[in-house]
């Protein structure tokens, strides 16, 4: 079972056509949440509750993809592993990168994006690092 | 880091794919590994050498 695991699900073929997928609904979902304006947060009346609670998920969160990313360290032979690490870094700076970008030339003539842009931003940086890795190699 | 992978392969007739069942891991793996876009993790490097029953500076080495 755990052979076939490897072998199926955790190739890099399988992962090319994974990132393509999520890559592309990810450029076709910020496109369209462009319309979306801002989302106001609202102030919270309990803020000690409320950041006890997000903490808390942060925790149970951070285990989960503690155990999940083992997982996939186990399943995923050292190239695949390697690949998927180093794209998700690359992505972690594209984002903060495009983040800064936007607040400093666009954002006072397009206004600010959705959280839900944040996300399809991040889905699409990995899919666009990911590939980026897969040509160029991990030493790139 | 250099090896010596592609040559060794090519000595006993293995394709890509032959060599990456050989080491459990995909073919993908082997050509970037070949390429030199991708530099072994320590664990590999040492099946790899297990494999060709050499040791492991004479599959790899450090320079350019």
């Amino acid at each position: 079972m755990a052979a076939w695991i490897r072998k199926t699900l955790y190739s890099p073929v399988a992962f090319d056509a994974l990132f393509a997928l999520g890559g592309t609904l990810a450029f076709a979902g910020m496109v369209l949440d462009m319309r979306h304006a801002y989302p106001a947060i609202e102030s919270a009346t309990q803020p000690l509750a409320k950041g006890g609670s997000l903490i808390a998920v942060l925790l149970a969160a951070t285990l989960l993809a503690v155990a999940s990313t083992r997982f996939d360290q186990k399943m995923a032979d050292d190239f695949l592993f390697h690949t998927l690490t180093k794209s998700a870094f690359v992505a972690m700076f594209i984002v903060l990168f495009t983040a800064v970008g936007w607040h400093i030339l666009l954002e006072q003539k397009f206004g600010m994006f959705s959280s839900n842009v944040a996300i399809a931003i991040l889905a699409a940086a990995w899919a666009v690092s990911w590939f980026y890795t897969r040509v160029r190699g991990t030493l790139a | 880091m250099n090896n010596r992978l592609k040559v060794l392969r090519a000595e006993r007739n293995w394709s890509q794919a032959e060599l990456a069942v050989r080491l459990e891991v995909s073919r993908q793996a082997v050509n970037a590994i070949e390429t030199g876009k991708h530099d072994p993790s320590l664990p590999l490097a040492f099946r790899i050498a297990r494999l060709f029953q050499m040791p492991i500076e004479t599959v790899f080495s450090d320079e350019n």
